[in-house]
């Protein structure tokens, strides 16, 4: 049976380096997800997780096993990132050229095979949102990676980045019309109909 | 199937601008299903435990007992000496530091005025140089060089561009 995190946090506390390395495991990926969204440079962000990680464990004794490991963790990643974010002072909107190096005129050539164009066509909304999510605000992509990449509630994510639920739910709806916005811009809206590409 | 008109997000869309914000959470949930989920560098786990293992070496030594015994002599020590000293001499020691803080003060702002009187002197100087040069230069001989000097410009300008334009053409 698994331990619990609030069992962890104790062995840790107690000594147990496989404590560690076990919350270590649970937690790396969300941890680094998020920020690596928030500041868009790998090899930043693994330096900020591990940066998270180094506070957390240094303030372990201040964890308070009412509430969740995970959230406390986020939070820490979130105020790291922040804080590199505030004083790098990144451009919030992304310029970046779309480099996937897609070739849709091999795809349309190929358009009698349904299954390939289907597989572009995916591809395509794939880079289209990756672009999109790039290009939106830190404040609301960090909401967005919570949300629905890393699957958290409404309330922990209110908990983790400390605004009102109201807020945060407000701010996905914005978030989210962003992103529509954005993947219409690159022609995945409703659209005039017969307008196709 | 096209760009336009994806089913998945067209209902998607279709649920945010109808104010559905449910559906349209449960619908962009499906679309996002197409974002990389990043993974995690090779070796972070024991980059940050070999971080914690030096973090805790630093603090392990002060929990020694030892350590922490010495700490706790030394100050002690030092507290009883302070002790130990007159409250005179104590006074003497802090007028004295005011003294030298109140000198040093002084001798900054004496520096500073005369650094910024010679600095006014020398742009005293600088402005009679300029006033004299442009006195001179107002005058009628210089004006008139000035004007000769456009006008042989002009005129060779001229003469190069009509040089050049058979080549252009």
């Amino acid at each position: 049976m698994n331990p619990t995190d609030a069992r962890l946090v104790e062995q840790a506390l107690a000594g147990s380096q496989d404590a560690y390395r076990l919350l270590l495991e649970r937690h790396s990926r969300p941890v680094f997800n998020l920020v690596a969204r928030m500041v868009r440079e790998d090899g930043v962000a693994e330096e900020l997780a591990q940066d998270a990680f180094v506070k957390a464990f240094a303030a372990l004794r201040t964890f308070d096993p009412a509430y969740k490991f995970s959230n406390w963790i986020l939070r820490i990643a979130h105020n790291v990132a922040i804080d590199y974010l505030r004083k790098s002072r990144l451009p919030v909107v992304s310029i970046d050229d779309d480099a996937s190096g897609r070739d849709m005129a091999d795809v349309l050539a190929d358009s009698r095979e349904p299954s390939a164009f289907d597989r572009a066509v995916q591809r395509d909304l794939r880079d289209d949102l990756e672009a999109a999510l790039a290009r939106l605000r830190p404040e609301f992509r960090r909401l967005v990676v919570m949300r629905y990449l890393e699957d958290l509630s409404y309330e922990d994510i209110a908990e983790v980045v400390g605004l009102p639920l109201g807020t945060v739910k407000s701010h996905l709806h914005r978030a989210r019309a962003a992103l529509g916005r954005l993947l219409s811009d690159s022609g995945w809206g409703p659209g005039p109909p017969g307008r196709e590409e | 199937m096209t760009r336009n008109g994806y089913p998945e997000i067209r209902e998607w869309l279709e649920a945010e601008e109808s104010g559905r914000a449910d559906e349209a959470d449960l619908r962009f949930r499906s679309v996002s299903r197409r974002l990389e989920r990043r993974a995690v560098p090779a070796g972070f786990a024991d980059a940050v435990i070999a971080r914690i293992g030096v973090a805790r070496a630093v603090q392990d030594v002060y929990s020694k007992r030892w350590v922490r015994a010495a700490v706790a002599a030394s100050v002690l020590l030092v507290g009883g000496v302070a002790a130990l000293v007159p409250w005179h001499v104590w006074l003497d020691g802090v007028l004295a530091s005011v003294q030298v803080v109140a000198w040093s003060l002084g001798r900054l702002a004496v520096g500073g005025q005369a650094w910024l009187s010679s600095g006014f002197a020398l742009w005293n100087g600088l402005a009679e140089a300029a006033a004299v040069v442009g006195r001179q230069l107002a005058g009628p001989v210089p004006l008139v060089l000035l004007a000769l000097n456009l006008a042989v410009a002009w005129c060779a300008l001229g003469a190069l561009r009509r040089l050049m334009a058979p080549q252009e053409n």
